[in-house]
């Protein structure tokens, strides 16, 4: 098998979680938060794949399949915390959210 | 089998404190005298073995530790020395612990009995490991063991307060000997450097090889070690500045008093520095400071005892004094007649504390003697035996005390001032030192003829009738009558002209001193016999007088002391020394420790230190909370992304 740049999967990658990350800190509503996570998987399973295939192992792609599987149920999850936060405080603004202080 | 010596009185309180209360006093004290038993017949194997081969007999049972270029044994070295003293520690300890199984027979004791019997054993084996000890490590664990034993027993009767803060003065007043012992013995191994032992015959070959090491003789090292040594004696010995302990010690059950605090663990800080004679040998000043201390020590007591009515402070005083002569025989150089004195001694005040004991027991205890009177009609086995302790003690000659008495204080006029250089080689210090012997000596048969009249002669004037103690009590108090009688034989002076006999011990001594060059010519050797008779004489006018005083005519004895009020109450209230030492010692460091180390050092700094760091904590944390601890899901967020990108940064940067 032929070998392929990792430069461009691994900056694509990269490019992807950054601006997941991006979205995570700066969105303030919670359901684009959650899509913001989502992204910031799938820029850590592109490395994965993209480094199992250049080592020809198949670790990574195992791994990348346990990342979506988990990210299938994290959004299950959180979607569903949404909703409950919605029905309590009629809002999905985080900066409404602020009762995790000391 | 040498480690078998210590290791049955061990055995005994392992047994006693397994069986502990279901043990009855008989059995608990028959299960403990006879671990003494067995040891005492291995000692005098041993010691048999000792003379028969003149060679001393070691082993090291375990090996404790191996730090570095140092070994430390549990090992034991029996030379004559150690023979002598194992057979004493275990022969009359056997004697009073068979004493005790009389003694103890008191209702509010019956529970107790078994921990009384542990703690004598525990001291049994704690003196044996002290005396047998090959090295320094070893022999302070005994040190310190007897020690404790002490504080124990003297407390035993500790629902009275004033016994539990008897024992509690003892042990703290030794642990004031023990630092100093301790130093010195920090200082020994320090100035050995590299060839730093503590093995007892290492060390003398070391300081044989290289007495510079420790500044030479006379040097200022050696001098102090050996008077930092010295000072650890003073605590166990009860010698001035360290002697309050004893008289109080008496609080104890009378076999304790007789065992510890007379025969055997007060007798080991002469041990000691008869163990160490080639160390002191080499401080002149530090051998002349023992002598004086010793003198002085002597003097005072006596002068206390003379007017006690307690009978077992008396005797107590009585120790401390003669403990003061055997300090001063080794302090001049004669070891061999100060452990001399500190054999008969063992045999003859065991056996007035054991005498005294049971007239205590006969008379529900009761101490006093002006209650007494008249015991020689009801208590005739005692009496005589009492009697044989008393001209031993006085020294008559014949009887034990005289031979060895009546040698320290020969040797000590016979010492060469040089020898003992505490003021300068052209002092007449020796001179002084037999004069206060003497006077010493004289007032020992004053305050013992006292004793003796005040509760043997003339009518009783108790409350109880009084009753001759039991077989048991009996049976070690004819024994140690027999030893104070005949024991000086061992030893006999050499003007007797028997050179057969004479001089036994010294003999048998001579390999375990021959490290120390002493010599004892200082005078004309003709004007010995002249001496002993002058000092006969003076010992006879004091018990005269006090016949006279206490017999004939008891209102003469009272009308002196009201002529001579102050010297009456100083001598009654001993001196005022342990008033002194309130003043001046106690107070100051009470106050020290209450007022500053206590409500400064402790409660301001170490505890302001302490409480100070957890408000700064605790302020610093609800101060920053504010700007960090917002309740913002995304500042916490960025705090982890921003953390994490530095630890990123850090690892593939390498910062």
């Amino acid at each position: 098998m032929d070998q392929i740049d990792l430069h461009i999967p691994l900056g694509l990658s990269a490019a992807l979680f950054v601006i997941g990350m991006a979205g995570v800190l700066t969105r303030k509503n919670a359901l684009i938060v959650l899509m913001s996570i989502e992204l910031m998987l799938n820029g850590v399973n592109l490395a994965f794949v993209a480094l199992a295939r250049q080592s020809q192992s198949v670790d990574g792609h195992i791994f990348a399949i346990f990342v979506m599987a988990v990210a299938a149920a994290e959004a299950a999850v959180g979607l569903a915390l949404i909703i409950l936060l919605f029905r309590n405080k009629v809002t999905v603004e985080l900066d409404d959210l602020n009762l995790l202080k000391g | 089998m040498l480690w078998l010596i210590p290791a049955l009185p061990l055995l005994g309180v392992v047994l006693l404190g397994l069986g502990n209360r279901r043990l009855s006093r008989v059995v608990a004290g028959s299960l403990a005298s006879g671990m003494v038993g067995l040891s005492a017949l291995l000692s005098f194997a041993t010691l048999a073995k000792v003379i028969a081969t003149h060679q001393a007999v070691s082993q090291t049972a375990y090996k404790w530790m191996d730090v570095g270029p140092l070994d430390v044994n549990i090992g034991f070295h029996v030379d004559p020395l150690a023979a002598v003293m194992i057979c004493v520690v275990t022969g009359v300890g056997f004697l009073i612990h068979v004493y005790a199984i009389g003694y103890m027979d008191e209702d509010k004791d019956a529970e107790s009995c078994w921990r009384f019997f542990a703690y004598l054993n525990l001291f049994i084996f704690a003196m044996l490991l002290l005396v047998m000890a090959d090295n320094f490590l070893l022999m302070f664990v005994g040190w310190e063991g007897v020690g404790l034993c002490s504080y124990l027993l003297i407390g035993f009767w500790f629902e009275n307060e004033a016994f539990a803060a008897a024992g509690k003065k003892a042990f703290v007043t030794n642990r004031v000997g023990d630092f100093s012992f301790v130093l010195g013995l920090v200082w020994l191994f320090w100035a050995l450097g590299d060839q730093a032992t503590i093995d007892f015959v290492q060390l003398q070959g070391v300081l044989q090889a290289n007495p510079a090491l420790v500044g030479g003789v006379g040097g200022f090292a050696v001098t102090g070690i050996c008077l930092l040594l010295f000072g650890g004696a003073t605590g166990k010995s009860a010698q001035i500045p360290l002697f309050i302990w004893l008289p109080d010690a008496m609080a104890g059950p009378t076999p304790v008093s007789a065992l510890i605090h007379a025969a055997t663990m007060v007798t080991s800080g002469i041990y000691m520095i008869c163990r160490l004679n080639f160390l002191f040998a080499m401080s002149p000043v530090a051998m002349g400071a023992i002598a004086l201390t010793g003198a002085l020590t002597a003097l005072l007591a006596a002068t206390i005892a003379i007017t006690q009515n307690d009978i077992k402070k008396v005797l107590a005083y009585s120790t401390v004094s003669q403990l003061g002569y055997m300090f001063m025989g080794v302090g001049i150089g004669a070891y061999t007649a100060g452990f001399f004195h500190v054999l008969t001694h063992a045999f003859f005040k065991a056996l007035l504390f054991l005498g005294a004991g049971a007239i205590i027991h006969a008379l529900h205890h009761e101490q006093d003697m002006r209650k007494m009177g008249g015991l020689r009609r009801h208590m005739r086995g005692t009496y005589w035996c009492f009697v044989a302790a008393f001209l031993a003690i006085i020294g008559v000659p014949g009887f034990s005390g005289f031979f060895s008495k009546d040698e320290i204080l020969w040797l000590t006029f016979a010492t060469p001032p040089e020898q003992i250089a505490l003021f300068g080689p052209g002092f007449p210090l020796p001179t002084i030192l037999w004069g206060i012997g003497v006077v010493t000596a004289a007032l020992t048969a004053f305050y013992m003829s006292r004793m003796m009249f005040m509760t043997f002669a003339g009518e009783f004037r108790g409350h109880h009738a009084p009753h001759e103690a039991p077989k048991l009590m009996l049976l070690p108090l004819v024994a140690l009558a027999v030893l104070s009688v005949v024991g000086g034989l061992i030893n006999l002076p050499h003007w007797l002209h028997m050179p057969a006999i004479e001089g036994g011990l010294h003999h048998f001594m001579a390999p375990v001193f021959a490290g120390a060059a002493v010599r004892f010519d200082g005078v004309d050797p003709s004007l010995e016999i002249p001496l002993m008779v002058g000092t006969l004489v003076l010992i006879g006018a004091s018990v005269a007088l006090a016949y006279q005083l206490y017999v004939k005519s008891p209102a003469k004895a009272a009308a002196f002391a009201e002529r001579f009020p102050r010297l009456h109450h100083g001598s009654q209230n001993k001196w005022y020394v342990d008033e002194l030492y309130e003043a001046a010692i106690i107070g100051p460091i009470l106050k020290l420790s209450t007022q500053v180390l206590h409500k400064v050092v402790d409660v301001r700094i170490i505890d302001g230190l302490v409480n100070g760091v957890a408000q700064l904590t605790l302020g610093m944390g609800r101060y920053y909370s504010r700007f960090i601890h917002v309740g913002q899901i995304q500042a916490y967020a960025l705090a982890i992304a921003v953390g994490t990108a530095v630890m990123v940064l850090v690892y593939t940067v390498g910062v």
